[in-house]
């Protein structure tokens, strides 16, 4: 596929790709499924042009095939051709290329930033060995540089990757970091030999979005400082029209569409592309929160929704949960006196990043947590104060959804077992009883009955959940917990998922704590909100005011910092928001 | 500061497990039916015979007095008897075998070389080689190499220490002629002797422990390999080789020590089948024979210092692991 718009050489030019899994399971090598179909794209000097897709979509498979990083069992077939411009040799053909050419291309001519900053850093060196071990990858060993020249050009990329204090990041291990400045430091390595392209591999997922917003200001730095062309994978359609210049779609291994990114933003060419794009929840879209039935959100008492209310199915009074420290290192507060009230039949979304100590008041409205002080009040009855027997009373009238249903259900037993077993334990209904229910709650959750004999691994990611949920309202409880529910799913899964959560939550009329730190789920589905910063409640109302009309802040640069699907608007955000940190 | 104050809580751990071992210890030989006064009183034994013979080891205290005893030798040493003939037995006194008439402790300082040289050559090499074959293994994995190299190892595993010391005697001591068979020359007398008697010990208790280094060393080795941030090295471009051995060794080292030095402390206990297999009076046959002799104070003895050189071992674990592992040295591990 041509561009239209760009006449230069390509870099990467990447024709006709195809990865096979050669696992041994199939027959005949041809017979088992491709990752990568048949693909063919470009990338272009100094452009940003984005892989994006959900997941098995083979984006990933398709960036790593470029630096020879596949597992062994892969079969690559078709073509990936190197152009570096000035280079004498011609392009260099890296589909069947010797070990010593793939090398000789990895770091030096196109490097990686990965997508767990925490697990892509070797935890027994520093960050500074590591970096400096980069400089000196394709170095005979006479021509490496000296230890305090290494030393002192570390220190220079790493203050160029926006590192404050790049002496302490060097000597630092990996552990002792954040995920934000250990990818910085990862894009510093990315740029120790000075190559043309980065592959970046959805860099910004395991990220806050605060966090995300300057690394994807580092990436864009790059482009437009260094010329660096940058291969991205994502599958976050924001971080797309921040960013990209072009870009790829591709689905079950192919490519559905190529095009510029207004272009593809504006004017999507197929159907597959304008489905994905309409799946992307976004802040201020049709069916938010504020269309719901406010008044069965009026149990608690006004907007800032202080406990105390009659009635109200959990009401957290003065709660604080602290963790205490060890050998040295200070307590930390989870939940810092937070003051929380839910009313029958309503969903309190709670939005927060990751350390804000939202999945600890989860923990605490479910009852696997005992407060370090404070009440916790559920249908009424103080959860510290009940024996025994009434406790389990409790817990039988709240549900739990997780946030990875892959690892929340028993891989041993059939997805009828595992939603039959709360019915086991707190019912005394029969086996046919039990039977009749488990497919009444599938249907509930919009799977057929013939999933009741299935195991979880014959499941899609979005199956699995829904499984989750029916096994959540298994007992009909008055409240529910879900921790970030859908944050492990597709967005075209998420959809789905949450509208069968919202048509649910109306039929079944349960409360709920719907935690997120995905600001556009929760107005998908909440009627109020809380936002949370470090441990405590800052600012919480209705979810239109909330999010449309902040007033803390920090819910200000939440709301600000979440990248939109639409590369315009989101150029004049950045604008904007760059305006604002110049003022402040 | 904070080396200090690690070091200082292992160390009282280590006395405390030491401790609660010895009295253990006492508690069960007491129970036991042997009595060493019996033994010592020979036969006709006459109950004021065998109450004199009693007041001379101290054994007609209670146990926990005997245990007292115990500990309070160890540090000032001990005497026995009364009136007329003692017997002194000098700090530190571990107790002392009347059967053999000398304190324990200068048994075992007697059987302890013949031990250590055994077990210490014999973990270097067995570390040495599961770890290379583990590496190899898992660098060529799915190869022959890696298969053979598995084979072996399980073979290793499954074979008994006796029948395999006594196959290597039979084959390079007798038919091939090579080395000696038996017996243990001290290291001062002559180096080259001592190393002469000890290969084939060494290389009996290495075959076997190996197999188990090997299959470790491959499994962690797999892991690395395929972890994200030896991806992240090879995404520099560094070689192969540097690799495997910068990044994912020092990573799979950290499991391999700890069960290393439980190993060689164990070990350092008695190699009890492989020295009566090459007749070498180590601490396993002391601790055999005093079995055999129901001599108590040897047993408690042994089993006291065993235990303590186990004890050590595990504090030099934790001590290494913290040089290893930058995580622990912080007093916290990542998730």
């Amino acid at each position: 596929m041509t561009d239209p718009v760009f006449d230069g050489q390509p870099l990467l030019t990447v024709e006709g790709l195809s990865v096979v899994f050669d696992d041994g399971r199939a027959p005949v090598a041809d017979a088992a499924p491709r990752a990568v179909d048949g693909a063919s794209w470009a990338l272009r000097p100094g452009r940003v042009t984005a892989l994006v897709g959900e997941s098995g979509s083979g984006k990933s498979v398709s960036a790593m095939a470029v630096l020879g990083l596949l597992p062994r069992t892969a079969r690559v077939g078709g073509s990936i051709r190197l152009a570096v411009p000035g280079a004498p040799a011609g392009p260099t053909e890296l589909v069947g290329a010797g070990p010593d050419t793939v090398r000789g291309v990895r770091g030096a001519v196109v490097s990686l930033v990965s997508q767990e900053p925490m697990g892509a850093w070797n935890p027994v060196l520093t960050v500074g060995d590591q970096v400096a071990e980069a400089l000196n990858a394709h170095r005979a060993r006479r021509e490496r540089l000296p230890r305090r020249a290494a030393v002192e050009r570390v220190l220079e990329l790493l203050g160029d990757a926006g590192l404050p204090d790049p002496a302490r990041v060097a000597s630092s291990y990996p552990h002792q970091l954040s995920g934000g400045q250990l990818q910085r430091a990862m894009i510093a390595m990315a740029l120790a030999q000075d190559p043309v392209a980065v592959v970046a591999d959805e860099p910004t997922t395991a990220l806050d979005v605060t966090v995300q917003a300057g690394i994807l200001d580092l990436l864009r730095r790059l482009r437009d400082e260094r010329g660096t062309a940058v291969l991205l994978i994502t599958h976050d359609m924001g971080v797309v029209a921040d960013l990209a210049d072009d870009v790829v779609v591709m689905r079950a291994g192919r490519v559905v569409e190529h095009a510029p990114v207004r272009e593809l933003f504006a004017a999507p060419r197929e159907e597959y592309t304008r489905a994905l794009l309409d799946a992307v929840p976004h802040l201020g879209q049709d069916g938010s929160g504020a269309d719901r039935a406010p008044a069965e959100a009026a149990g608690a008492d006004g907007a800032d929704g202080a406990p105390g209310a009659d009635g109200a199915a959990v009401v957290l009074d003065h709660v604080s949960v602290v963790y205490p420290g060890h050998r040295g290192t200070a307590p930390v507060r989870a939940a810092d006196d937070v003051q929380l009230a839910i009313a029958p039949g309503e969903v309190l979304g709670l939005v927060g990043e990751s350390g804000s100590g939202k999945s600890t008041l989860g923990q605490v409205v479910s009852g696997l947590l005992t407060p370090t002080s404070g009440r916790v009040l559920v249908g009424g009855v103080d959860l510290a104060r009940a024996g025994r027997a009434e406790r389990a009373e409790r817990r039988r009238h709240t549900g739990i959804v997780f946030q990875d249903p892959a690892s929340t259900l028993n891989p041993r037993w059939t997805v009828g077992r595992s939603i039959a077993e709360p019915l086991m334990l707190h019912t005394d209904l029969d086996l046919d009883a039990r039977r009749a229910r488990v497919l009444e709650l599938l249907e509930l959750v919009r799977l057929g009955p013939e999933h009741a004999v299935r195991f979880p691994h014959e499941l899609s990611g979005g199956q699995r959940q829904r499984v989750a949920i029916a096994r959540a309202v298994a007992l009909a409880p008055r409240v529910l917990v879900a921790d970030e529910p859908t944050s492990a799913l597709d967005v075209s899964v998420q959809a789905h998922v949450l509208e069968v959560f919202r048509d649910l939550q109306e039929r079944l009329g349960f409360a709920c704590l719907f935690v997120s730190h995905n600001l556009a789920v929760v107005e998908r589905v909440a009627d109020r909100v809380a936002v949370m910063q470090a441990g405590r409640i800052v600012e919480q109302g209705p979810t239109a005011q909330v999010l449309q009309a902040p007033r803390h802040a920090y819910t200000r640069a939440l709301v600000a910092a979440a990248p939109v699907a639409d590369p315009d608007r989101q150029a004049a955000r950045r604008t904007a928001r760059a305006a604002a940190e110049q003022v402040a | 500061m904070r080396v200090a104050r690690f070091l200082g809580t292992r160390l009282a751990s280590v006395v405390f497990v030491l401790l609660v071992v010895s009295l253990l210890t006492y508690a069960v030989f007491v129970v036991l039916p042997a009595d060493p006064a019996q033994l010592a009183c020979g036969k006709p034994c006459t109950p004021e015979r065998l109450e004199t013979a009693r007041a001379f080891m101290q054994l007609d205290k209670s146990w926990v007095e005997q245990w007292w005893d115990f500990l309070h030798g160890v540090f000032a040493g001990r005497t026995f008897g009364g009136s007329g003939a003692t017997i002194t037995c000098p700090a530190p006194c571990l107790g002392y075998s009347f059967r053999l008439n000398t304190p324990v402790t200068e048994l075992i300082l007697n059987r302890f070389p013949v031990t250590a040289s055994i077990a210490i050559g014999a973990a270097v090499l067995w570390l040495l080689a599961g770890v290379a074959g583990g590496v190899v293994a898992a660098v060529r994995r799915g190869t022959a190499l890696d298969r053979s190299l598995m084979v072996g190892a399980i073979t290793g595993v499954s074979a008994p220490s006796y029948l395999v010391g006594l196959l290597g005697i039979l084959l390079f001591g007798f038919t091939l002629d090579m080395v000696p068979v038996s017996g243990y020359v001290p290291l001062r007398e002559s180096p080259v002797d001592w190393a002469w008697h000890l290969v084939l010990p060494w290389v009996v208790l290495a075959l076997l422990n190996a197999a188990i280094y090997t299959r470790l060393t491959r499994a962690q080795m797999l892991d690395a390999l395929g972890s994200e941030y030896v991806r992240t090295a090879r995404a520099k471009g560094i070689t192969e080789g540097r690799v495997v051995t910068r990044h994912a060794l020092r990573n799979v080292m950290i499991p391999v020590v700890t069960i290393f030095a439980l190993d060689l402390g164990a070990l350092l206990g008695g190699a009890v089948i492989t020295e009566k297999v090459f007749s070498m009076a180590g601490l396993g046959a002391l601790l055999i024979d005093a079995v055999g002799n129901t001599d108590v104070p040897v047993l408690v003895g042994v089993t006291v210092f065993t235990a303590a050189i186990v004890v050590v071992a595990n504090l030099l674990v934790d001590v290494v692991y913290t040089l290893l592992d930058p995580r622990v040295r912080q007093g916290r591990v990542a998730r």
